[in-house]
C-alpha cells in the first residue's frame, strides 16, 4: 500500500514538474500577443458580459442587467 | 531544518537575478548580427567607444516607452565617443522595423540589430525586457539596467559620462 502511495506521489510530482516551464523574458512574444488576453476585444467582451448577465439574471456582477431578454 | 529550507529557497529565487548582475566587470560577449538593413555588424567594431547595448522587442510595452529616450541618448553624445546598439529579439524583423519607423526624428546613430534566435540575449543573461548594458571603451560591461524606469535616462547619462572620462 505504501509503495502504491509513493508511486502515486511520484507520478503526481512528475506531472507537476513537467507542467512547469520557465519562460525567459525574451521568449514572451507570443504570450504578449493581444490575442492571449481574455478581454483583447472590448466590444466582444461587452456583448459577452451583457449576454451572460441577462441570461443568468445576475445583477451587479458585470453592471446593470436587463429584464432577461438580452435585447437592452 | 526549516531555516535551512528557507535559505535554500531564497538562494534559488535570487540566483537567476544575480546571474546577469554578475556580468558587471566582465568582458562583453562578442557577437555578429545582421541589422534591419541586412548588413552584418559585430560588437568588436565598436571597441574604443562606450557602447550602450539594449535588448528590446516591439511587443514589449516598457521597451516602446524606452526607445524614444534611447533615441535622445544617441543624439546627446559624440559619435566617436559613444555608440548605441539596440538588439531586437522580435521573431520578425518587420515588426521591429515598423515600430522604429514610428519614432519621430529617429537617430541614425542607433544601430538596430536583429537576434531572432535569441542567441545573443541569452549569452548576456538578460533578466528582463528591456535590459541594457553599458560597456566601456575596453569592452568590459560596467553597468546593467533591468527593465525601464523613468529615472533610467538620467542614470545612463551619468554612467556614460563617467566612462567617457576614462581615456
Amino acid at each position: 500500500m505504501k509503495l502504491i502511495l509513493l508511486a502515486l506521489a511520484l507520478c503526481l510530482g512528475a506531472m507537476t514538474i513537467s507542467g512547469c516551464a520557465v519562460v525567459k523574458p525574451w521568449e514572451r512574444e507570443y504570450l504578449a500577443d493581444p490575442i492571449m488576453r481574455f478581454d483583447s476585444n472590448k466590444e466582444e467582451k461587452a456583448v459577452r458580459e451583457h449576454f451572460l448577465a441577462t441570461r443568468e439574471g445576475s445583477v451587479g456582477s458585470f453592471g446593470v442587467s436587463g429584464g432577461g431578454c438580452g435585447c437592452n | 531544518m526549516l531555516k535551512k529550507t528557507f535559505a535554500a529557497l531564497f538562494i534559488a529565487v535570487l540566483l537567476p537575478a544575480l546571474a546577469s548582475a554578475g556580468m558587471v566587470n566582465k568582458e562583453a560577449p562578442d557577437f555578429t548580427l545582421s541589422g534591419l538593413d541586412g548588413k552584418a555588424v559585430s560588437l568588436a567594431e565598436f571597441k574604443g567607444r562606450v557602447v550602450f547595448l539594449d535588448f528590446w522587442a516591439s511587443w514589449c510595452p516598457p521597451c516602446k516607452k524606452e526607445m524614444p529616450e534611447i533615441n535622445k541618448l544617441a543624439e546627446k553624445f559624440n559619435d566617436a565617443d559613444m555608440a548605441v546598439v539596440a538588439v531586437t529579439v522580435d521573431k520578425k524583423k518587420e515588426h521591429a522595423g515598423s515600430f522604429m519607423s514610428t519614432i519621430p526624428g529617429l537617430s541614425k546613430r542607433i544601430t538596430v540589430l536583429h537576434d531572432p534566435q535569441s542567441s545573443v540575449v541569452s549569452a548576456y543573461m538578460a533578466q528582463a525586457m528591456p535590459t541594457s548594458f553599458i560597456i566601456d571603451r575596453t569592452g568590459v560591461i560596467r553597468f546593467v539596467h533591468f527593465g525601464y524606469r523613468e529615472t533610467d535616462p538620467g542614470e545612463w547619462v551619468k554612467e556614460i559620462e563617467s566612462l567617457l572620462k576614462d581615456k
